[in-house]
């Protein structure tokens, strides 16, 4: 520290600014200190911008590949590693002239966490197997240019992220080489759906982008339990931002399920979908009231699950047949659907006290639309198939109808034959010569 | 046959304007009823889908519904009042009461139709297929009110019932409008427009009036006490 920063100091002996002060006066002394640790190196910029601050170093000529050697210092400047030199990055140089082919720039020697993530990810082990296709820091972050991820001009901003992503994932040519690699459609998708929207219409930066949900130098495929997109993590994943619905969803005979390693039980996006996830009251929601029976059908009126997990049979045709059934299928938002009476995130079987749809908390659920709904709403099934057995009154009842209109059918139909037998019967009679003429 | 152009023909009243519109809220009430009532019991079908889009979905459709089975209650309420207080209607309903005469015609009519007789019943004011066509309608519809009450107000059904007795209500409510609906096409459709007697139509429900020679065809009792009381003329 120089003299004029002790003066300073003696000044404001006491003063609550001192320590800021202070602070402040250690920032401005760490600069010159820094770049003087660099220039330790040996090659400082401007020795390295004598041949690389000239614009036609090494410009590909018309129809000719390569690329420019030009260091375009502005841009450098602005960029988040402006107070890095050179070599700071493109570690190896012994001397001048460098080898004609120089390394990587060494990101990780700063930067350890992300490289030792990244090279974990797919991205990392592609990258060991040697695909020339696969995303390295500069693609994704950009070079001389590169900023934080909360500058607005950064490519990898919130707002811009997903098109750094489909740059590659969305480019059939790339997809092509790479059959492994998701849908383009599948991908793109992601646009119109809640997430998508919100960021690209909204300008929310809190919407999950690609990197929101899948991780970013971490990221790994959804069929490895490390991916924070396995079906194991992804509740988690989503609770990141969802953390009210999380705490319900981890009480649900869906999460326990799923917890016990069987593989059918739903996660968040087995309901809402993945990357089409839209909002409820968007009418072509998964959870949309309407689509809510196929949704949740899906699973309970598949003949494969319903029979290997025990489920009740025939509750999704049933209800589909219940007045309840046919409002929801023509569009009455109000009417109930599943999640209406067994709840959405929580849903518990009967047997579990807590649960919506236990007897104890039928008249409750009921009196949500039914105000008023005492205990005999709990009194007898709801949705299930009618049988001689588990509803002998509706049984009869049908029985005895489907007889009783086959004998009217039989009756009245019998009544007018016999009457028009009679009818032409007796003209015959009146009239023989009409008739015989005919 | 009978056209419409009869008036020349000497005819008598058989219904007042009070019963002819007492008739036709009840007819279109209860067709209005059949149809959005069909279009919730066949919302499977491919009819009961173009009735619901026509009739402005599920809730346009409760709504006719309801407001239907409103038309059908009020007339009904009507009848009921029509029937006991006045003297017309009392009288009416007098006739229409069943007695064993009523079997003993319909054997005849089968008979006659075998050809083991020439003998034709002599039907008085109303014969047997008219009372049954309103007897049995006065215990569709009243199935049909109770019934379809419950369901309407059905919180308030359940409230004071347990589930199982609702779910009985709305089977019976829906297969109740399949008798009906046999009831209406096979039995009085027929009775009013495809007997040969009739046909195309019998007018007397828009006209109020039966000529004298249909009345001494199709009702002879009543056409002879008529005769008796001078409302027709000996002459004819």
């Amino acid at each position: 520290m120089g003299p004029w920063a002790w003066r300073l100091w003696f000044l404001m002996r006491g003063s609550r600014l001192a320590a800021g002060a202070m602070g402040l006066a250690l920032l401005l002394l760490a600069i010159p200190a820094q770049s003087g640790v660099q220039k330790a190196a040996g090659i400082s910029d401007g020795e390295c911008l004598r041949c690389h601050g000239d614009p036609a170093l090494g410009r590909a000529k018309p129809g000719e590949r390569g690329r420019t050697m030009y260091v375009d210092r502005s841009i450098l400047g602005r960029s988040r590693h402006a107070k890095i030199a050179c070599t700071g990055c493109h570690a190896g140089i012994k001397g001048l002239p460098h080898e004609p082919k120089l390394g990587p720039a060494a990101c990780a020697s700063c930067h350890q966490r992300e490289a030792q993530a990244y090279a974990a990810s797919i991205h990392g082990k592609r990258l060991a197997k040697q695909d020339a296709d696969v995303p390295t820091c500069q693609r994704c972050h950009g070079g001389h240019n590169i900023l934080g991820v909360r500058e607005a001009e950064s490519r990898v901003q919130p707002l811009r992220q997903a098109q750094v992503c489909l740059e590659c994932h969305a480019d059939t040519r790339v997809t092509a080489r790479h059959p492994e690699m998701p849908n383009v459609l599948i991908i793109r998708a992601y646009g119109e759906s809640v997430h998508g929207r919100a960021v690209a219409k909204k300008g929310l930066t809190v919407a999950p982008t690609c990197t929101g949900c899948h991780g970013t130098h971490d990221l790994k495929p959804a069929d490895d339990p490390g991916s924070a997109v396995h079906r194991a993590n992804l509740a988690e994943t989503c609770g990141r931002c969802h953390q009210g619905i999380l705490a319900e969803y981890r009480d649900s005979i869906h999460a326990a399920t799923l917890a016990k390693g069987v593989k059918d039980a739903p996660t968040c996006t087995g309901c809402h979908g993945e990357h089409t996830i839209t909002a409820p009251s968007d009418p072509a929601s998964k959870v949309s009231p309407r689509n809510v029976p196929k949704t949740c059908g899906a699973c309970h009126t598949a003949e494969r699950i319903v029979r290997a997990y025990g489920l009740a049979t025939r509750r999704g045709e049933t209800y589909a047949d219940s007045f309840h059934g046919i409002a929801t299928k023509y569009g009455n938002p109000e009417a109930a659907s599943c999640a209406s009476c067994h709840g959405f995130h929580d849903v518990r079987p009967s047997s579990d006290p807590r649960s919506r749809i236990h007897k104890a908390n039928l008249p409750a659920t009921c009196g949500k639309c039914h105000p008023g709904a005492g205990a005999h709403f709990a009194e007898g099934r709801v949705h299930f198939e009618k049988t001689r057995e588990s509803a002998p009154g509706v049984f009869y009842v049908r029985t005895f109808y489907t007889w009783f209109i086959g004998t009217l059918l039989v009756c009245f139909l019998g009544y007018m034959a016999l009457e028009m037998y009679g009818y032409r019967r007796r003209r015959r009679q009146a009239r023989p010569e009409e008739e015989t003429r005919r | 046959m009978t056209t419409p152009g009869k008036a020349s023909a000497p005819s008598v009243q058989r219904f007042t304007a009070n019963e002819r519109v007492q008739h036709v809220l009840l007819m279109a009430s209860t067709l209005i009823l059949l149809v959005t009532g069909f279009s919730l019991l066949f919302h499977d079908l491919w009819i009961g889908r173009w009735l619901l889009r026509l009739e402005g979905g599920i809730e346009g459709r409760g709504l006719i519904h309801r407001w239907a089975a409103v038309v059908l209650m009020g007339v009904s309420a009507y009848h009921l009042l029509y029937v006991l207080f006045t003297e017309r209607g009392h009288a009416q309903f007098m006739e229409l009461r069943p007695a064993w005469k009523d079997a003993r015609d319909f054997l005849q009519v089968i008979r006659l139709n075998l050809g083991r007789s020439v003998e034709r019943p002599i039907f008085s004011r109303f014969d047997y297929r008219q009372k049954f066509q309103y007897w049995a309608f006065v215990v569709a519809t009243g199935s049909m009110v109770l019934s379809g009450v419950g369901l309407w107000f059905a919180t308030q059904t359940m409230a004071v019932m347990p589930k199982w007795v609702f779910d009985l209500l709305a089977v019976l409510h829906g297969r109740e409008s399949v008798v009906i609906f046999v009831l209406l096409f096979l039995w009085h459709m027929y009775d009013v427009h495809l007997r040969p007697e009739v046909f195309p139509m019998d007018w007397s429900w828009i006209t109020g009036r039966i000529s004298h020679q249909e009345l001494k065809a199709r009702h002879p009792a009543e056409y002879e006490r008529l005769r008796q009381a001078g409302s027709i003329d000996a002459a004819e």
